[in-house]
């Protein structure tokens, strides 16, 4: 039996390609599940390998690979593609497409219970990128049928801090309620939004226009552009930055709960990354592109008038002054419920969560059997319905002998996925590593596991 | 064996879930486009607007050229017919005819007898004074002199008359060459080439990328026309076809052909600036339909566009 959970491990380590993971949410004893409520602890004092104490890369959104992608004549090209017809490349596409990044490293972790083994605190320093993109059905229906094109509400933002967390967790009501708070400090690295709320493209015979208006800011330090002397504009390519040190601070929390209904009913709410962080002009640059552009054709003899030559062209800014922002964290919110059966060997558990995304608000509803015959040993397979579409089925494993807490959880292990271990058709993907030394005290904590010692 | 079923279930669901058709490493992105195969892109090039100004016979303006034109035109064409074919006054039968109708409406009233002896008084009484026996210095007596002629329908004038009608006709009434230079047009290379870079060559069997020279022309004039315009670059023919234009209208399309396919280097020589030579050859008139005169009105309106066959591609 162990050489079969080696071998599993063995085939999930090699999954290992992505945030916020649902599968790991109903996985008593991981220290990765205290990220998603901090009400949550783990089976004893623990110090996180650094680097590797917490690992968690995920995508979220409505657009999958093969949206994106496609096989052609033994080529894999993409929507643009010229093979590519717009009935194929419109078809699986919603009137918002969204893909949203959120990766989170955990440099150094560690945590104790106090010494009545309930009341837990813990101490994270993670480092965070968040990046999110909308692109408008609008967009591919001009890229592909290419005529006419209103398109609305392009936009690109990305967010790189580091989070330095200090989180506690007690019981009340007798133990059938325990609260949990993570204050957080944050230092922000980089910053961007580009955002072109209007592109207007008109290709037809008698007139090609373009008529748009975009934004670009940035954050991050010794950010600089250099301008080019005949547009007096410049691109994203034009800029240069550094981003080694902070130039944005700021503050969340994390509040979590669990309540035990019943003995073998926990239910549990927390709201994660409520929070902003400001940045400061000092080392911002901010660009506004707004072009009305029109060709008509020359007009012959000529008529006197001159204009600028007619360009497609996107992506050119003119720089504008530079203004500090403050904002929001993408906060999330996660409500789960988990019953208890055969003896506490299974949990049966459901999860929704809410993900505030720059664009929209992305749900999810997560079904898991949880199977954790042992205190040290859980195995979860879950499947989640993203948006009422489409599903993603997740495998999790947590160990947590007396040597290691080790924890790794995917949903791409079963969907059909590309050589380098991408989902094909599922628009969503999460793979969570997390790896800690256990010591000190165990948790005194009503365990899910414990038939004897039920919750309640 | 017992021990083994986890480990090879999980690995065959995963050997079983690789789809080699999106190996990442196999991405082609040679040809990112606007649109597909099966688009259809128009793209405005020019419009050339000739004014009456510009049409010419090499020393008589238009105005000048249609009022001869209907002098020498009876007011009502034979059979009731609205307008001269042109291509017939090789027909001495059909010309015939013609002169016979003016012939009959000089006779029977003085309107046109009167704009007819002014035209031969002004233009052609060199010829005809020697007929008339007088020296062509008095305007008065000339004009007598001649009305007098047709009434008595002397032949040696009648003769002179229908050769100089014919010859009007035959030769005077034709426009010359109007020549333009288009100049540079006002697109980025980077639209050029989206144009350019994927246009299918000659030799390619049922090309999907394809450029034509396609277009509308308003005719305002009272004429319809074959033009055969010409393109040219540094003395290089570019392009040239032919289209025929109906008088006093707006909907005269140049049809793509292989004759207006224009490949790769002829477009960028388009958009770098060309010469265009327009012969006009005059078909038929419609004489009194309403001709404006005015020096800067624009007679004829040629907008041309590009039709794009296949995606515009794009450099990224």
């Amino acid at each position: 039996m162990k050489k079969a959970f080696l071998s599993l491990i063995a085939i999930l380590c090699a999954s290992i390609a992505a945030a916020q993971n649902p599968t790991a949410y109903f996985m008593e004893g991981s220290i990765v599940r205290m990220q998603l409520n901090p009400a949550f602890a783990p089976l004893r004092d623990y110090v996180n390998i650094p680097v590797l104490g917490g690992i968690q890369v995920g995508t979220t959104g409505n657009l999958a690979l093969d949206n994106l992608l496609f096989p052609r004549n033994g080529r894999l090209v993409t929507v643009l593609d010229s093979s590519v017809s717009a009935a194929d490349a419109l078809s699986g596409l919603q009137e918002r497409n969204l893909l949203g990044l959120d990766t989170r490293i955990n440099v150094i972790g560690f945590g104790a219970f106090t010494s009545n083994g309930k009341n837990f605190w813990s101490f994270d320093l993670n480092v965070r990128v968040n990046e999110d993109t909308t692109l408008p059905y609008s967009l591919f229906d001009f890229m592909k049928n290419g005529t006419e094109g209103a398109i609305r509400d392009i936009g690109i933002a990305a967010d790189a801090y580091a989070e330095a967390a200090f989180s506690y967790s007690f019981p009340l009501l007798d133990d059938r309620l325990y609260v949990g708070v993570r204050g957080k400090f944050l230092a922000g690295f980089a910053s961007a939004r580009m955002q072109y709320d209007r592109f207007d493209v008109t290709l037809r015979g008698d007139r090609w226009a373009v008529d748009s208006e975009g934004s670009l800011d940035l954050f991050a330090y010794e950010a600089d552009y250099t301008v080019d002397p005949e547009t007096g504009k410049f691109e994203p390519g034009d800029i240069d930055l550094r981003p080694v040190k902070p130039v944005g601070y700021g503050f969340a929390v994390d509040l979590g709960a669990t309540y035990d209904v019943l003995p073998d009913l926990q239910v549990s709410l927390a709201v994660n990354d409520l929070g902003f962080i400001s940045w400061g002009k000092g080392n911002a640059i901010a660009g506004r592109s707004a072009e009305q552009l029109e060709f008509t054709g020359t007009t012959v003899p000529d008529d006197g008038t001159s204009a600028p030559d007619f360009d497609l062209d996107l992506l050119k800014f003119e720089p504008a002054a530079a203004r500090s922002a403050t904002r929001m964290l993408r906060a999330s919110i996660n409500a789960g419920v988990e019953y208890e059966v055969w003896r506490h060997k299974i949990g049966l558990g459901l999860l929704y969560t809410a993900r505030i995304l720059e664009h929209k608000t992305r749900h999810n509803l997560t079904a898991s059997v949880n199977f954790h015959p042992v205190r040290w040993f859980g195995l979860t397979g879950s499947y989640s319905v993203l948006d009422n579409r489409c599903g993603a089925v997740g495998l999790g494993l947590n160990l947590c002998p007396n040597w290691i807490n080790f924890f790794l959880a995917t949903d791409i292990l079963t969907t059909r996925h590309t050589p380098q271990w991408l989902p094909v058709r599922q628009s969503t993907m999460n793979v969570t590593l997390g790896i800690g030394i256990p010591m000190g005290r165990r948790s005194y904590r009503p365990s899910a596991c414990a038939y004897d010692t039920p919750r309640r | 064996m017992k021990r083994l079923f986890l480990p090879l279930l999980c690995g065959l669901s995963v050997i079983a879930c690789v789809d080699r058709d999106y190996d990442l490493g196999n991405i082609a992105t040679d040809d990112i486009a606007i649109g597909n195969d099966d688009s259809r892109f128009e793209i405005p090039l020019a419009t050339v607007r000739v004014a009456t100004s510009d049409l010419h016979d090499g020393s008589a303006d238009i105005g000048s050229l249609l009022d001869k034109a209907d002098t020498w035109l009876p007011s009502q064409l034979p059979d009731g017919a609205p307008c001269v074919d042109l291509t017939r006054l090789g027909e001495s039968a059909y010309t015939d005819r013609l002169f016979d109708a003016l012939l009959a409406e000089m006779r029977s009233g003085t309107t046109k007898l009167d704009a007819v002896t002014d035209l031969i008084y002004a233009d052609y009484r060199t010829e005809f004074a020697p007929l008339l026996g007088i020296s062509g210095s008095d305007e008065t007596l000339f004009k007598t002199t001649f009305r007098l002629a047709i009434a008595e329908s002397r032949q040696e004038v009648l003769a002179e008359t229908k050769t100089q009608f014919r010859s009007f006709l035959a030769t005077e009434f034709r426009l010359e060459p109007l020549n333009y230079d288009l100049g540079r047009i006002d697109i980025s290379d980077e639209i050029v080439d989206m144009l350019a870079d994927n246009l299918d060559p000659a030799e390619t069997a049922d090309p999907k990328n394809r450029l034509y020279l396609a277009g509308t022309i308003d005719n305002r004039l009272p004429l319809s026309a074959n033009l055969a315009p010409s393109f040219r670059s540094g003395g290089v023919l570019l392009l040239d076809f032919d289209v025929d234009i109906a008088a006093t209208s707006d909907d005269n399309a140049i049809e793509q052909s292989e004759r207006t396919r224009i490949y790769a280097d002829e477009l960028r020589a388009f958009i770098d600036g060309s010469q265009l030579v327009l012969p006009m050859q005059l078909l038929r008139y419609y004489p009194h339909t309403g001709f404006s005169p005015e020096a800067d009105a624009t007679q004829l309106s040629i907008r041309l566009y590009f039709v794009k066959y296949g995606a515009l591609k794009l450099d990224i």
